[in-house]
């Protein structure tokens, strides 16, 4: 053990042994980093995936609004009386149980 | 070479010639501190006044003039520590750190304080310890301009903890790996553990209904724990053979010697530490053994002295 001298100067005043690990210092955040930009590109975070599952959904629900919007008939037409008597007369409508009750 | 150590209210010294890597002594004195410089504000600007009164009154008394001085310094006028540091990191970082955790410390203090550093070979591979020394600013300048004012060169300084382990762990036997230094401070002892070589750790500890405890430890906590609790079971059962040497500085009271002093067979406990063992050239009157341990830090200041 070397001794320290009061008179000397502060702090260490022999050179402490150099680190016996310097390299892996060194080596450790290089490794980390390219670790870390390796999952970046092979995988998605899970907040991404949640991410694009919501808007998947969004982009459906979308998607399913405007073909039903299509497929249900929003401007009905109301006959009026005197057509829908033609219409009945003239047997273009399937309506027997208002003939049935007619008769 | 003049020796000189401060500690617990006495003043120690020496002066010894340096032939052929032995020393002769010349002179050998202890007297008590003069009340001003007990217990005194280590920042006081009249610090540096009054050591020199006290140091021209020893340079005043030697017999033979000497220009070099060696000091030795007790933990009432500067503090010791051991820390972990991570040994990866470079020697500026360390550095960086270590001043960091003592600024937290010493609050306001830091800005009077000034830090030493040695490191150990504890630790593992990750991890190193640290011998860390703290004075203040103040007690360095004005013992350096105290010495120069009395015509003397200050060469060396340390604290007592790196004198007592110079001569201790030359005494330390081969076959036993670790040894205890206790020293009685009042109701309580001041201890420092060793292996071979190396300063493992600084606590206080006291004895209670025969058993050893510590009150605290700087360093290796385990290494004290290990050392005490085998002291421990030798004091319950004395047939057991004990790796651990005990040295003593002073001497204790009755009571506690009256449990230390067992023997198992040719092993004796406590070791009177010694300093003069050996000691051939001599112009002076050597003291009793006990009286002789409470020169220990001169002793090591020669030590390093014939480096």
């Amino acid at each position: 053990m070397t001794d320290i001298n009061l008179f000397d100067k502060s702090g260490f005043q022999e050179r402490m042994v150099e680190p016996l690990t310097k390299p892996e210092t060194e080596s450790i955040p290089r490794k980390k980093k390219k670790s870390k930009e390796m999952k970046k590109l092979r995988f998605f975070p899970k907040e991404e995936i949640y991410a694009m599952l919501v808007a998947i959904g969004i982009g459906l629900l979308v998607w399913w609004y405007y073909s039903l919007t299509t497929f249900v008939r929003s401007d009905i037409k109301e006959f009026t009386p005197q057509e829908f008597m033609r219409r009945l007369e003239s047997g273009q409508d399937n309506i027997s149980w208002l003939r049935a009750l007619e008769l | 070479m003049l020796a000189i150590c401060i500690k617990n209210d006495w003043i120690r010294y020496a002066q010894a010639d340096i032939d052929n890597q032995s020393f002769i002594l010349n002179q050998l004195e202890q007297r008590p501190l003069p009340p001003e410089l007990r217990s005194c504000d280590l920042r006081s600007p009249e610090l540096a006044v009054q050591l020199q009164k006290l140091f021209q009154e020893i340079i005043d008394s030697r017999s033979i003039p000497d220009r070099e001085v060696f000091i030795s310094l007790g933990y009432d006028w500067v503090d010791c520590h051991l820390l972990d540091v991570d040994r990866r990191l470079s020697v500026v970082e360390n550095e960086t750190y270590l001043k960091w955790v003592f600024e937290q410390r010493q609050g306001i203090l830091w800005e009077d304080t000034v830090v030493f550093f040695q490191e150990t070979t504890n630790g593992d591979d990750n991890t190193t310890q640290v011998l860390t020394i703290t004075a203040m600013k103040n007690v360095i300048e004005s013992i350096k301009i105290a010495l120069d004012n009395s015509g003397t060169v200050p060469v060396w300084m340390e604290p007592s903890v790196q004198s007592i382990m110079r001569v201790v762990t030359k005494t330390t036997d081969e076959f036993t790996a670790r040894s205890m230094t206790i020293e009685p401070s009042g109701e309580i002892f001041r201890a420092q553990f060793h292996t071979k070589d190396q300063l493992k750790a600084m606590a206080e500890i006291k004895l209670r209904s025969g058993k050893f405890s510590s009150k605290f430890v700087k360093g290796d906590a385990a290494f004290v724990d290990g050392c005490l609790s085998d002291l421990n079971a030798f004091l319950k059962n004395n047939y057991l053979k004990l790796n651990l040497q005990v040295f003593l500085i002073g001497e204790f009271s009755e009571k506690y010697l009256k449990v230390l002093r067992q023997k198992n067979g040719q092993q004796e406990l406590i070791t009177i530490v010694n300093p003069f063992s050996g000691m051939e050239n001599s112009r002076v009157e050597l003291p009793p053994v006990t009286r002789g341990s409470w020169f220990v830090e001169i002793v090591g200041l020669m030590q390093r002295r014939l480096g």
